[in-house]
């Protein structure tokens, strides 16, 4: 116990040092590129952009800026936006993650309760009719891009069919197409890491063994190669779930899912400097956050993995 | 036997609308406003809510002319530098507080005020000591507004302005709500509970971000909210042009002008969408501070090569037509009886004139355009802008033997590389925002923020600059006619083509009113 309280202790110093550094980055890329929040087509007067600029406090020197924003940051205030007068980064987080949450949760499940037994389906029938099938789509879930399928989703459900209608948000019956989008990358490639580590557990002496003292197919597959097979699964899920729940901003533009995809791309075009800041801040702990309790899993499931 | 089906139809239909549910229209507005605060808004999103929810002391008429809003009447002193607005009996603000005339001092000063950091400050500075006030140079009070009483405001002049109506029914000039605004001065218009407003509708909810909206209510308090006869409308942010299409022909959208590029031109033939025209040129810069394009010649053979035709029919293919000039037809003339492009007449072919074009390179010491230099065309990354410079591109390959290399740029890199004249010939357009002519040739005005040309003409300057003090209508617009003969002249920019822009509109509403200028307006709407 001393061992993992130590081990999370390291990790979540690591973490945050990360986190630093993503900041740091972050901020003076954003900075670097031309243009500001106040770029338009009509070029607003110089003098009056002078005022509108010190008022958001961008006239002062860039490390003054940097300096200032990491105390808010400490404070987990991500400031005000530029993009949306009125609104923080806190309320355009707060108000767009749970529907990036709902999507991208019902998605995460999609994914695992078909990728798995996908994997393991193709795994036991190597060879044979049903592993091709598999292979087929999931070949096809990996290289078909989001939004060639969100595109032909609509088409065939929205427009053909007319059982759904998109471009409004309107709770859970409008999030199926968006999560189904979505978890169809994750559910092939699941599915092919527990196909091939199946595979090679399966080839394992220890099975033999287990085989060996006459245990049942079921209790073989299920509790001793499967256990193992999902090891690199787990250690997929730690970035594929911070990815998921944070959405994609094609698939929030075609469907109008009103989640955080979004403005990950928007913020950039609006220079939006504390939105860029914000989500990138709130993506990145949430990558670290689900990759240290990847690894914590997997030192459970894995006896081979020591937490140091 | 029919008769009594019909009757009962009918019957059944009358009671359905007497029971319908509340009359709504669904607008696509596209992009969630960055704000509706008429001091802060500069964007054509936020003025569309801004026009519904807002009135100051004139409106937007459905013709687009200033009309009596707010003021009933008004008298204009002998040297015309002092207005004297009177206000309706009764006005009151949608929390049904009356509306006063030191409000309206308020939303003016507030627009003045350099804490607000207002992007159409300087609009304002035809007011006496505005331009003082915004630089810190004048105290509030030295500013020419006034209100003597609740119901008269006074408005001293710094200089006149031909379009003073046109700016007073502009959205930036709306009465503030100094008890409100003063608790939130930043956020106080991004939420309902203290967006106190006093048009037509008022705000009820504003749902940020993609698939987000904006709900307005009629507003009952009104002055003319009799002749509003829709209770709510929705603008939703549909970015995605596929999207809004596929919730328009599901009937979830009632109006919109977000359509996919590649479908106007079939949309508009089987009648689904309308083509209206918008008050715009989209032409292009050369930059005449380098060479080659400092040299006038050559600049008027890569003008004269563009076949101007082909872009409206085969490029941007939605009811754009043919620039002849710089100013945009719909501008009105010294007359009403003709427009300012009608009088000014064409300054340039629609159809390319290729000998002319060559003759003058070949002048200018490029004869079949050997020894050009290289230069580029820039644009913001978008398919359109991309096939509108390949076409470019191929006309002045044929015409002049000239190779123009592409270079395309993110929206806002693009913009600051404009600015900054780091291009040879770059893609540019420019929206009016009042029906004057003035409002488009101003950007060729030496050292103006807009100007990206580098072009500088003291009697260019001198023409607009009399202008812009001139009351008179023939005298003014003919001053405009001459800027523009000399700007035609010299041709630092390059017109192409005038904006349209195509709408679709549910067969269950009417009377939205599109302006040329791009405001959507729906206080004379209806649901049928």
């Amino acid at each position: 116990m001393v061992h993992i309280s130590r081990y999370i202790f390291r990790r979540v110093i690591s973490c945050l040092l990360t986190l630093f550094i993503v900041i740091t980055l972050t901020f003076f890329m954003m900075r670097a590129i031309p243009g500001g929040p106040f770029t338009d087509e009509k070029a607003i007067p110089s003098f009056v952009l002078e005022k509108m600029n010190d008022r958001y406090g961008l006239n002062d020197p860039l490390h003054v800026q940097y300096f200032r924003y990491l105390l808010n940051v400490l404070r987990l205030d991500l400031g005000p936006s530029y993009r949306y007068e009125g609104m923080t980064v806190n309320e355009l987080i707060a108000s767009s993650f749970p529907v990036s949450f709902t999507v991208g949760g019902a998605a995460l499940v999609l994914a695992l309760f078909a990728g798995i037994p996908a994997g393991i389906i193709s795994a036991l029938n190597r060879g044979r009719w049903q592993d091709k099938i598999m292979m087929i789509l999931a070949t096809l879930g990996v290289t078909v891009p989001g939004f060639v399928i969100a595109a032909l989703l609509v088409y065939v459900f929205a427009w053909r069919l007319g059982w759904v209608t998109v471009g409004f948000w309107e709770g859970s019956s409008t999030a199926i197409l968006p999560a189904i989008t979505l978890a169809l990358y994750p559910a092939a490639f699941i599915s092919r890491l527990v196909r091939s580590g199946m595979l090679e557990v399966l080839g394992q002496d220890y099975i033999r063994t287990a085989y060996a003292k006459g245990l049942r197919d079921v209790s073989v597959i299920y509790i001793h190669a499967l256990k193992n097979a999902l090891i690199p699964v787990i250690t997929y899920l730690g970035p594929l779930t911070a990815g998921i729940l944070t959405g994609s901003f094609v698939v929030e533009q075609v469907f109008g899912v009103p989640g955080l995809g979004t403005f990950f791309v928007t913020s950039i075009t609006n220079r939006d400097y504390t939105t860029i800041m914000g989500v990138t801040i709130f993506y990145s702990a949430l990558l670290v956050s689900f990759n240290l309790i990847a690894d914590i899993c997997l030192a459970f499931v894995d006896p081979r993995i020591k937490l140091r | 036997m029919r008769k009594i089906v019909i009757a009962v139809l009918l019957v059944s239909l009358m009671v359905s609308v007497s029971h319908s549910a509340p009359k709504e229209i669904v607008y696509n507005l596209g992009a969630d406003p960055r704000t509706i605060d008429p001091a802060l808004n500069n964007a054509s999103d936020g003025a569309n809510v801004i026009v519904n929810i807002f009135d100051g002391l004139l409106r937007v008429s459905s013709t687009d002319a200033p009309e009596p809003a707010c003021a009933e009447s008004w008298d204009v002193s002998a040297d015309g530098m002092t207005w004297t607005f009177h206000l309706r009996d009764g006005l009151k603000w949608s929390d049904g507080q009356p509306i006063t005339a030191s409000q309206f001092r308020d939303g003016f000063l507030r627009v003045l005020d350099p804490e607000t950091g207002s992007p159409y400050a300087y609009y304002a500075f035809f007011i006496r000591n505005g331009e003082a006030f915004y630089n810190g140079k004048a105290k509030p009070e030295d500013v020419g507004l006034s209100a003597p009483d609740a119901k008269t405001f006074i408005i001293e002049l710094e200089y006149v302005n031909p379009l003073m109506l046109d700016y007073l029914s502009f959205p930036v000039f709306q009465p503030a709500r100094n008890d409100v605004i003063s608790e939130n001065p930043r956020s106080w218009a991004a939420k309902p509970e203290t967006l106190i407003s006093n048009g037509a509708f008022k705000l009820e909810s504003w749902k940020h971000g993609e698939g987000g909206e904006i709900v307005l209510v009629k507003n009952p308090e009104y002055w003319d909210a009799e002749n509003v006869k829709v209770d709510r409308l929705r603008f939703v942010f549909i970015n995605d042009e596929n999207t809004a299409l596929a919730a328009f022909r599901a009937g979830r959208i009632d109006y919109m002008g977000t359509i996919p590029s590649q479908m106007v031109q079939m949309l508009l033939k089987r009648g689904e969408a309308v083509s209206l025209p918008a008050l715009g040129t989209g032409f292009c810069d050369f930059n005449v501070t380098r060479k080659p394009f400092d040299d006038v010649r050559v600049r008027r053979a890569f003008t004269l090569a563009i076949d101007r035709r082909i872009i409206t029919e085969k490029i941007t293919m939605s009811g754009q037509r043919p620039a002849g000039g710089f100013v945009c037809d719909l501008v009105p003339g010294t007359t009403d009886s003709q427009d300012f492009r009608t009088e000014g007449g064409s300054f340039l072919p629609e159809r390319a004139d290729v000998e002319e074009a060559r003759r003058l390179l070949a002048e200018a010491g490029y004869p079949n355009g050997e020894g050009f230099p290289k230069v580029s065309y820039k644009y913001n990354s978008n398919s359109g802008n991309k096939a509108m410079a390949e076409a470019l591109q191929g006309m002045w390959k044929r015409a002049l033997g000239v190779e123009v290399e592409l270079l395309n740029e993110e929206w806002k890199v693009f913009i600051e590389t404009r600015n900054r004249k780091d291009y040879d010939i770059a893609r540019d357009a420019w929206i009016m925002d009042f029906f004057d002519a003035g409002s488009i040739l101003e950007l060729c005005i030496t050292g103006s923020a807009q100007n990206n040309t580098g072009y500088s003409n003291p009697e260019f300057d001198e023409a607009m600059r009399k202008s812009a003090h001139e009351m008179d209508r023939v005298r003014r617009i003919n001053y405009m006619h001459d800027a523009e003969r000399i700007l035609m002249n010299d041709l630092p920019v390059a017109p192409i083509y005038f904006y349209s822009s195509a709408v679709m509109q549910s067969k269950r509403v009417k009377d939205i009113w599109r302006s040329p200028r791009g405001f959507v307006i729906f206080r004379g709407a209806e649901v049928l």
